[in-house]
């Protein structure tokens, strides 16, 4: 476990070199929450509720669905894995007495530790700002929950990103299969909007994916819309998604190794 | 100008190298564009007219908004830019006979021009499967104003990316600042949302940047929400953005080359 965590506090070191780099990312992800922001501002100006959801549940909803994106995004760590494939990195890490995959998740973990703290700062400017318009509830057992499906949600988004960086072992470019899984989860998973106002169809489709469970069921936990039972049940398939997730990390990466070519020897 | 035209011959070929690269990207964009087009349905589901927009005009608004930045678009230029500097590969483009800021526009010119066929060729599929969501516009001459104002706005694009690209003479690792202004500038352009949904104040201030030149005003145009007259202004200070833009590069140029330290050698 120790050389783990060495692993870690390395990353949070290489990250700081980039301080500024990592800073500038916070301009650009408050862009898209304004964007929304105002498209439902000016819509209900015309409208009180749309399929049951008050002007001020809809923005709690977009605000709370950045927050708690940004809080457990991976940044992209697709583009590391694949680096290493690329690269020929890889052969120097199957040298040492270390799992790759639990040595990619401390990677990760320390990757995004400065960013995470930037999120939390930015987070609580947002809330602030929008504070009159935020349903805050602080209902200790919901926010136990809620922690427990964020932590869910960050490992499964870090499990589906290793997967994306694994593509890397049989093609040599993986950004156009990262772009789109991105856009398409973003959208499954109601980051930018509830789910529940498309045509029934999508949200039975959703629930066959994982992520839905990684935002849209958080926050309509959050918001008191669905209870705490069903918010457990949201939380135990995130929990099984993450064994399925991990065991297809496992049959990939066999799979994986064999083509590997270690560039550079 | 020959040997523009080989720059360009060569990137063609390099880019039909990863064709399903290419390819996953389109079907993130069409996601793209379909996430907004089912946000905008839900909402219209509500109301009737949004400031001035009935669904149709929404609808199309998106989808020729799209369809013309996709031809605008650079897709990421100012990493190749970025790339040059900080890996040296700079020190071999200034010791040929070209002009390295020239050799940028065609090697762009080449770069896109695969990617454009693919984007607008599945955008039009687009187009049709929504024609009955779609208002077509056969006024030849809006047209006219509509293609130079594309052929302006794919320069712009272009010129501020190999600007933003050239802060790497300053910085290394500048995606963080990459990722800001490409999310502002579509904030900015009306890719969203319309602009004029905003109060007016927002509207003029943009009027006078370049960015809404790329997808706010062509779009608007062609739904007819301005003039002719008022399009043909637009391409003035589009033209008038080009000029500028080409000073500055012309001068951060010569300040970045000073600063270049030709890694590599």
């Amino acid at each position: 476990m120790k050389k783990y965590w060495h692993i870690i506090t390395n990353e949070i070191q290489r990250q700081f070199t980039y301080r500024a780099s990592i800073a500038a990312y916070a301009f650009g992800n408050i862009a898209e929450l304004v964007a929304l922001a105002v498209i439902w501002t000016i819509v209900y100006k015309n409208v009180d509720a749309i399929k049951g959801y008050s002007v001020n549940e809809m923005i709690s909803y977009v605000v709370f669905a950045w927050f708690f994106s940004f809080l457990t995004t991976t940044y992209a760590f697709e583009t590391n894995v694949a680096q290493d494939i690329h690269q020929g990195t890889l052969s120097n890490l199957l040298l040492k007495p270390q799992s790759y995959i639990r040595y990619m998740m401390a990677v990760a973990t320390g990757r995004i530790t400065i960013a995470f703290l930037i999120v939390l700062v930015q987070g609580a400017l947002v809330f602030s700002f929008f504070r009159n318009s935020l349903i805050f509830s602080l209902d200790f057992p919901t926010i136990i929950l809620l922690l427990c499906m964020l932590v869910a949600t960050y490992f499964i988004n870090l499990f589906l990103s290793i997967i994306i960086g694994f593509i890397a072992f049989w093609t040599m470019e993986i950004n156009g299969t990262y772009y789109s899984l991105k856009v398409f989860s973003r959208f499954m998973s109601g980051t930018f909007f509830p789910i529940g106002l498309l045509p029934a169809f999508f949200m039975k489709a959703s629930f066959f994916l994982p992520f839905v469970y990684t935002i849209y069921i958080p926050v309509q936990l959050y918001l008191g819309k669905i209870s705490f039972a069903e918010g457990l049940r949201g939380l135990a398939m995130e929990i099984l998604w993450l064994v399925g997730l991990y065991a297809i990390i496992k049959i990939v990466w066999r799979a994986g190794l064999r083509k590997y070519e270690s560039v550079g020897i | 100008m020959r040997k523009y035209l080989a720059v360009i011959k060569a990137e063609w070929q390099r880019q039909m190298t990863y064709r399903v690269n290419q390819f996953t990207f389109r079907i993130g964009n069409v996601f793209e564009i379909l996430v907004q087009i089912l946000i905008w349905t839900a909402i219209f589901q509500n109301v009737q007219v949004i400031r001035g927009y009935n669904y149709k005009e929404m609808m199309t608004y998106i989808l020729i908004g799209w369809l013309l930045s996709m031809l605008m678009q650079n897709y990421g230029f100012e990493n190749i830019i970025s790339g040059h500097i900080e890996e040296g590969k700079l020190s071999n483009f200034i010791s040929k006979p070209i002009n390295y800021i020239k050799y940028l526009i065609t090697l762009s010119i080449g770069r896109c021009s695969f990617t454009v066929a693919v984007a607008f060729g599945m955008n039009v599929v687009l187009l049709f499967l929504f024609r009955h969501y779609f208002i077509l516009s056969k006024d030849p001459l809006m047209w006219a104003v509509l293609v130079a104002m594309v052929l302006a706005g794919y320069f712009i694009n272009l010129f501020i990316s190999i600007l933003v690209g050239f802060t790497s003479f300053w910085t290394v690792d500048n995606h963080g600042i990459f990722y800001s202004i490409n999310t502002l500038a579509k904030f900015l352009s009306g890719n969203y949302f319309p602009i004029n949904i905003l109060p007016a104040a927002f509207l003029n201030f943009s009027l006078a940047l370049p960015f809404v030149y790329t997808f706010y005003f062509p779009a608007q145009l062609y739904l007819g929400k301005i003039s002719i007259r008022q399009g043909l202004v637009g391409l003035g200070v589009e033209i008038a953005w080009l000029a500028f833009l080409y000073l500055v590069i012309n001068w951060v140029w010569k300040l970045g080359l000073k600063k270049f330290e030709s890694v590599g050698i």
